[in-house]
Parts: C-alpha cells; structure tokens; sequence
C-alpha cells in the first residue's frame, strides 16, 4: 500500500507540526516548515485551518464535501493530495 | 475632555514655559486618557510643533525619522508627573512615509527599525484626548490607521513568535524542558501581540496586555483562555512538556488567525 492508498483509508490523523510557520496576507496564506514556503488555495486554506490532530483525513474529507460542491471521492483524493503535499513541506504529520 | 480641561492644560505648560508660541496640536494620551490610569500615572502630553522646539534641560527620546530624536520635558503639575513629547509636523510626515503602504512593500522599513517612541505615538493618537488642533489630529489619525503600521507590527510579532515556537521544539526535544516552558511563554506572548496589533492594539508595554485584550476581545482567544496561559495557571510541574505544546499549538491557532496586509 502506498502512501496515498494509506490516507484514503480515512484512518490517518494529521497534526500541523508545533514550529509550522503560517502567513496569511490579504488573500494569500502560506505555510512554511523547514523548507520552501508553499501557497495554499482557499480550499487547501480551509482544509489546514480544520487539521487539529483528532480529525482523520476521512474527516477532513466530509468537511471539505460540506463546504463546496465535490462527490466524497474526489474530496478524500484532494484532502489525501494535499496532506502529502503538507508533509512534504514539513508542516504536517502525519 | 476628561482628563484636564484643555485651557487649564495650556495654562500649566504656559506656567513651566513649555508652551511654544506657535504649536499645531496639543494632545493628552496614555493610560489615563484611556480610562486604564491609577494615582500614580504620569500624565503623558503631545505636542506638536511648525517647527523644532525646545529648551537646554530637555531630555531626549530615540527616534528614527530625522533628526533622530524628540525633546521630552518633564515635570509635576496637577498632582501627577507629565512627560510632554515635542513632535514636528516633518517628524510626523516622515513617521507616516515610514509606515506606508509602498514603504512597506518595498522593504524600505520593517517594525524593527521603529523605537518605542515612535511605536507610542502612533497608538497614543488612536486614543488621543485633544487640547488644540483637532482637525490636525483627526487627519493624522485617520492617516496612521490608513498605514501599514499594524501590519508591520503584527509581522514582527508573528516572526517573533516562529523563532520561540522553533526554540520550543527543540528543547524538548533536546530534553530541556524547563527552556522550552519559557521559549512558550514568550512565544505566547508575541502570538497574543500579533493578533492584537492585527486588530489595532499595539503597544511596547507588555504591562497592558491584559487590559488590551479586554479592549479588544477577539473571539479567537478568550480572555480566559488568555489569562489562564499568560499566568501558567494550567503548567503541571509533573508535566510542563504537555503544557508547552499545547500552549504552541494555541498559538498556532492564533497565527492561524491574524490578517496581515
């Protein structure tokens, strides 16, 4: 199983690391860990805001389906996408 | 006007020979002016002036605009000491090119290069009770709201709180625990002043926190929530470790929260 086929199981947890630098300026929010800073869009945005340590990626999934017009699959795909993209940024655990 | 009436305070400067002839603005600010005062507090005056005024015994406040400082006089009067603050109309305009908007952008000046007097001013005109000059304080107030200053402020204070929050991590992870209970504890406060400044409440004086918070109550952080981490009513000496993270990770949700720009 690769990573990503492990978070859309919906049972992974992630967690903003405690030293995860954010930034939002007009409409623009980045988060920066130990490397590059990385630009969130406004879905993205929403998604790190919920990431708390006790929502599960499946969890995270429902929450985006409630805010915006997107079928579950697609939304656990993105959410899995976009915790990847966060870990390798170094700003979540996961 | 509820301090002092504005003629009474123009007679008591005219009195010690602090009044200049010609003067733009005369203002009253501080912690009495906001209702936040005791019997004790100085009574804090600005005054502002065509031109530089002064006297011999003047002392003087570091300033970055030029040229690098303003006289400060002080002296009792009315049962309580005043510091009076001498500020030129130049001095003003080249703290307000300072803190623009395209100074900001272009990196000309940064929340550092401000010191406490300039940073005092700015806020105390927020909150200024006005002796003479209303129109000429109503106009520069509108003007520093309209700036970068808070934004500038804020950043600094969110750039503060990262180091902390890095210093944190890794003492614990280092096992210093006692150092990262501390490194929290600043951090906190640098979160709390960036969320505060965001929202208009700069202020150099940590000593005021408390009563900026109540002022501006942003429901990001509740007073209670505020005060149980700035007083560590909750540190567990049995486990500090799990006291600094979950300070960090309030802070983050604060960081989370203030608008920048």
């Amino acid at each position: 199983m690769n990573h990503l086929d492990a978070l859309s199981t919906d049972d992974r947890v992630p967690r903003r690391r405690l030293n995860a630098r954010v930034r939002n300026f007009r409409d623009r929010t980045m988060v920066a860990g130990s490397n590059e800073p990385l630009e969130l869009s406004e879905s993205a945005t929403f998604l790190w805001r919920l990431i708390d340590g006790r929502r599960s990626v499946g969890d995270l999934a429902d929450a985006l389906c409630a805010e915006y017009d997107v079928d579950r699959d697609t939304a656990v795909t993105d959410v899995a996408e976009l915790i990847d993209t966060l870990h390798s940024a170094g700003v979540v655990d996961c | 006007m509820t301090v002092l009436p504005p003629d009474r305070c123009l007679d008591v400067l005219a009195e010690q020979t602090l009044l200049p002839d010609r003067h733009t603005a005369v203002y009253l600010a501080g912690s009495l002016v906001r209702g936040w005062g005791n019997p004790l507090s100085d009574l804090d005056v600005y005054v502002v002036v065509p031109e530089p005024w002064t006297r011999p015994d003047a002392e003087v406040g570091a300033v970055s605009v030029p040229p690098g400082s303003v006289p400060i006089h002080g002296f009792v009067g009315e049962g309580r000491r005043w510091d009076v603050e001498y500020w030129t109309e130049q001095q003003v305009d080249d703290l307000l090119e300072l803190v623009s908007w395209p100074s900001f952008e272009a990196r000309r000046a940064r929340a550092e290069s401000l010191t406490k007097h300039e940073i005092a001013f700015m806020q105390r005109l927020a909150f200024a009770d006005v002796v003479t000059g209303a129109d000429w304080v109503a106009r520069r107030k509108d003007q520093f709201e309209a700036s970068a200053v808070r934004t500038m402020i804020a950043s600094r204070a969110l750039y503060e709180f990262d180091l902390f929050a890095e210093d944190a991590v890794g003492m614990l992870q280092a096992g210093d625990v006692e150092s990262a209970v501390l490194a929290a504890r600043y951090g906190f406060g640098c979160a709390v002043e960036a969320l505060l400044a965001s929202r208009g409440e700069f202020n150099e004086q940590e000593k005021w926190r408390a009563r900026r918070m109540r002022a501006v109550s942003p429901p990001e952080l509740s007073f209670e929530d505020y005060w149980a981490i700035e007083t560590l009513r909750d540190l567990d000496p049995e486990a500090p470790g799990t006291w600094v993270e979950t300070v960090l990770t309030v802070c983050q949700g604060i960081a989370n929260e203030v608008k920048l720009g």
